[in-house]
């Protein structure tokens, strides 16, 4: 019985001086609005030369990549911390640093992402990788075009063969402008959709363990062994090989 | 007849109290246990990042989340402490009707027998 009403008075003492707390602290965070503070996120936008390559790499910001009508790279970003910017022989860096970083009571981290504006040019190299974020990239041209993720998805527009594409569970989604070349494809555990062009000629592998394959455009399917699917579409010339190991193909 | 219709409205509001007192001791006892939950994380991070340690984000200024962060460790601490005391009560509350409501149905069944 004693210990039940010594609970109770902790209850009462705690609970009031917590809540005489949280009350000062609102007060004080309604005193600092006031005042004209917005809060610790940041949200910036940064101009640099066109380079000859393109390197972003970010731990959990979604990245979206695409032309416009601009003579110079616009990188506008909202994010916890300042993105690192690094120029160095026609190559323009972009990366993430949040380690040890931890967001609390904040909402507007939920609209975090950096929208990257480029100049027409076929570049030298473009890659775009993060690790929980997105990737978005619409119909970028470079000589060597890479996109990596680790859990994040990624929505490719008007990519073709030369395009690298890799991605541990995050889902992809890629519509092909041309395709005349061997082309490989890792998904891991993630789903992976592709619009091929028409008057496409494709010889498909798709290598999985307990994925499936799903498509309207193939008249014959073969089955090398369970999950695995060869398909000739079309004459054959090139090949579209797709690694997953839980991971769904869709071809459309 | 009459003393046993009395018994089942009787039986029938009370069953749905004691659901609505179930109810409202588990939104008790999961509050408190979230509010720990998020003080046991918030608050020593908040620590951190005003030690330089950790960078924490939040659209609440350092000051205000400390203060904040800090209630909510006593506040939800607090209401673990009384978690004990509402479920025993709940309980007790429980207990007694389920015994009391035997009570009267016995009554109900004997005085039936003997107007019959």
């Amino acid at each position: 019985m004693k210990r039940i009403r010594l609970l109770k008075i902790l209850c009462v003492v705690f609970c009031t001086v917590g809540a005489v707390l949280i009350g000062a602290g609102i007060f004080m965070q309604y005193r600092a609005s006031q005042n004209g503070y917005a809060g610790s996120v940041i949200s910036e936008t940064a101009e640099f030369e066109t380079p000859r390559e393109l390197v972003v790499i970010t731990t959990s910001m979604p990245v979206t990549a695409e032309y416009g009508d601009t003579d110079r790279v616009i990188v506008s970003y909202t994010g916890s911390l300042p993105l690192i910017f690094t120029e160095d022989k026609g190559m323009l860096r972009i990366t993430q640093n949040d380690t040890f970083t931890m967001t609390l009571f904040s909402p507007k981290t939920a609209e975090s992402g950096i929208h990257i504006t480029l100049p027409h040019k076929v570049y030298e190299r473009i890659s775009l990788s993060s690790s929980s974020g997105s990737v978005t990239s619409d119909c970028l041209m470079a000589d060597t075009l890479e996109f990596s993720t680790k859990s994040g998805d990624m929505r490719l527009l008007g990519i073709d063969e030369r395009a690298s594409v890799r991605t541990e569970s995050g889902n992809v989604y890629a519509e092909f402008s041309s395709f005349s070349s061997d082309m490989t494809v890792y998904a891991g555990a993630g789903d992976v959709t592709l619009l091929m062009p028409d008057e496409l000629s494709l010889y498909l592998e798709f290598f999985t363990e307990s994925g499936t394959f799903t498509s309207e455009r193939f008249d014959e399917t073969y089955y090398h062994e369970y999950g695995d699917a060869a398909v000739i579409y079309n004459g054959a010339k090139h090949k579209l090989r797709v690694n997953t190991s839980s991971g769904d193909l869709y071809i459309y | 007849m009459r003393y046993r219709s009395f018994f089942r409205v009787w039986y029938f509001f009370g069953c749905v109290g004691l659901v609505m007192l179930f109810i409202v001791t588990a939104c008790y006892v999961f509050t408190a246990l979230g509010l720990l939950a998020l003080g046991v994380v918030a608050f020593p991070s908040v620590m951190l990042g005003r030690l330089g340690i950790l960078t924490v984000t939040s659209d609440i200024q350092s000051g205000a989340l400390l203060l904040i962060s800090a209630g909510v460790l006593l506040l939800g601490a607090g209401m673990s402490f009384g978690a004990i005391p509402v479920c025993r009560s709940a309980y007790g509350v429980l207990s007694r009707f389920v015994k009391r409501a035997a009570v009267r149905r016995e009554r109900a069944y004997n005085e039936e027998d003997t107007t019959s």
